[in-house]
């Protein structure tokens, strides 16, 4: 019972695993206890949606981050940067 | 090839990208033009020991990537990352989990709400924006090492490198980043 609980209710260790699953190979039992917790909590399968969600969108930004900055340096300090390396 | 350097083009072709970066990374847009002035202006010393391998655009951002290191170590040195982390571990966990429910994610908005919005909107320009802002609302401290995995794309082990914390915490700081800004989207009915 004990270990039931312990797999059931611990949002916190299985959200960190989730997200340590994508890049690391966790042994079997976390795995399998992260499923069975997963299966049960939507809190937790919920988030691991968003984050993979979230993932989207920043790989999204990264590739705007090459093309199209988002944000704009002032142009006075531009003008004084020019100035400097010329 | 080998890649030639024109710093009369420097600042129209670069300052946007090494900005956005600095900016990013910093959380402050004084910070991040101090950062780029001295980019620059070390590029600028520095470049008759440019060789030529790699692109101007990647040189340059390496020199901007080392500054920002520096920048970072300074700005860590009163209270290091986990020495941070350590300090603020219960009020973290209080905040997104309950203690009185086994420790299970507490409901901070929506709870188990999913995607009312459709994959289009989360890659129009309206939505990055809101985007960008609940990076820069990250505490400063778990920024830095969230932008490098995910916007800069670094390896973990040069990142725990570069932000001196242990592989353990640099998934500490993962974690947590990631609720924030899952919250941070929730709290504006994104998510």
């Amino acid at each position: 019972m004990k270990y039931l609980h312990k797999i059931l209710n611990n949002c916190e260790e299985v959200s960190l695993m989730a997200l340590q699953a994508k890049e690391l190979k966790l042994p079997f039992r976390k795995r399998l206890e992260m499923k069975i917790h997963l299966y049960y909590c939507r809190c937790c399968s919920n988030f691991v949606k968003q984050s993979a969600m979230i993932d989207k969108t920043l790989g999204h930004l990264v590739q705007k981050m090459e093309h199209e900055p988002p944000f704009k340096a002032d142009e006075d300090f531009k003008e004084k940067l020019r100035k400097e390396i010329n | 090839m080998k890649h030639q350097l024109d710093p009369a083009n420097w600042v129209d072709t670069y300052t946007d990208y090494l900005y956005s970066l600095a900016y990013l990374k910093t959380g402050s847009r004084a910070d991040a033009e101090d950062i780029v002035q001295e980019t620059y202006l070390s590029a600028y010393r520095a470049r008759d020991g440019f060789r030529g391998d790699s692109t101007e655009k990647t040189w340059l951002t390496s020199i901007l990537q080392h500054k920002l290191i520096d920048f970072y170590r300074k700005k860590n040195l009163r209270q290091p990352l986990t020495e941070y982390l350590n300090e603020t571990s219960e009020a973290f966990q209080t905040s997104v989990f309950d203690e009185n429910n086994y420790g299970r994610f507490k409901s901070l908005v929506l709870p188990n709400h999913f995607s009312r919005s459709g994959e289009d909107y989360l890659l129009s320009a309206e939505f990055q924006k809101i985007l960008e802002d609940c990076i820069l609302k990250m505490p400063q401290k778990l920024r830095s090492v969230f932008v490098s995995k995910y916007i800069q794309e670094e390896e973990s082990e040069q990142i725990c490198k570069e932000h001196a914390i242990t592989s353990s915490n640099y998934w500490v700081v993962i974690h947590r980043s990631k609720i924030l800004l899952r919250t941070c989207l929730e709290r504006q009915g994104i998510l």
